[in-house]
């Protein structure tokens, strides 16, 4: 135990963890699926030897998160150097298999404009290339990829789900 | 608004089909900005979730018109051969109708061009004399 720390503040701190931790757990669930328990279980540990550099004036939540991300990254590294498959595989979130996820995702596309739909289905379930797309539409490139990026926005936007 | 610099840069890794976890700016931005990576992390979960939607298929016309076209075909090839002696006349019926005269004369003739004893065909025509 590092020796600037008392076990009042350890105490803080774990109460601190367990406040932040389905936080990261979510968004650890949304990175890596399956694996997300076990990444989590590596950055709680990660942050648990770390506590003397936890500042209890700033929001625990945060800190926890960024401990998650990059215990995920780190997690990726690794599996990287020890899978002999492709990378796309890799990079591929699982398939979802929860029901109201794929509420949310429906919920979140039928708000777009029709055109934002047309591009994002067009471009992330149907694989066409933003060329293609273009031509299909007959718009420029950049309008294309313009109406892409405002759909993703909207997609990623949290309350769908609500 | 300007767009975020590091957000465009994300778009555009997305728009190339790149993990945008591979670039570092990426991952910089993420580990400072708690915010930002929970954002992503529900774009990263739901843009799988596009390819379980259902492809909705625009009414097309001319598959449809391709089908009965195919169908009258067929229905026509299979149509059964008149008996014989029951051939078709083309005059079989015919029946005139003076209509009004907003021309010299205008008449409908009515002629039968096939006919069965299960089926019969028939067409109009209307004629004007001249003056």
């Amino acid at each position: 135990m590092p020796p600037d720390v008392d076990s009042a503040t350890d105490a803080a701190f774990a109460a601190m963890l367990s406040a932040a931790a389905p936080r990261a757990r979510a968004l650890l669930r949304r990175l890596c699926g399956a694996d997300a328990e076990d990444v989590l279980q590596e950055a709680l540990t990660k942050a648990w030897r770390l506590r003397a550099n936890w500042d209890p004036t700033v929001a625990g939540d945060g800190w926890l998160l960024q401990t998650a991300f990059r215990t995920f990254c780190d997690f990726r590294a690794r599996q990287q150097r020890n899978r002999t498959t492709t990378l796309p595989e890799l990079v591929a979130a699982p398939a979802p298999d929860r029901l109201e996820l794929q509420d949310e995702v429906a919920r979140a596309v039928a708000s777009l404009r029709p055109i934002e739909r047309d591009l994002l289905l067009g471009f992330h379930r149907d694989g066409l290339s933003i060329e293609e797309l273009a031509a299909r539409h007959r718009l420029p490139a950049n309008t294309v990829k313009s109406h892409l990026h405002r759909a993703r926005l909207r997609l990623q936007d949290e309350h769908h789900g609500r | 608004m300007d767009a975020d610099p590091r957000e465009q840069r994300l778009h555009e890794l997305l728009d190339q089909r790149i993990d945008p976890l591979t670039d570092p700016t990426i991952v910089d931005w993420f580990s400072a900005d708690p915010t930002a990576v929970e954002r992503y992390a529900r774009l990263h979960e739901r843009l799988p979730a596009l390819r379980a939607l259902p492809v909705r298929r625009s009414p097309r016309l001319v598959p449809r018109f391709a089908i009965a076209a195919v169908l009258f075909a067929t229905t026509w090839l299979c149509w059964p051969e008149p008996a014989a002696g029951a051939r078709p006349t083309p005059h079989a019926q015919g029946s005139l109708v003076v209509l009004p005269p907003t021309r010299p004369m205008t008449f409908r003739v009515r002629t039968a061009l096939f006919e069965h004893p299960d089926a019969r065909l028939e067409v109009f025509t209307e004629r004007s004399l001249p003056r």
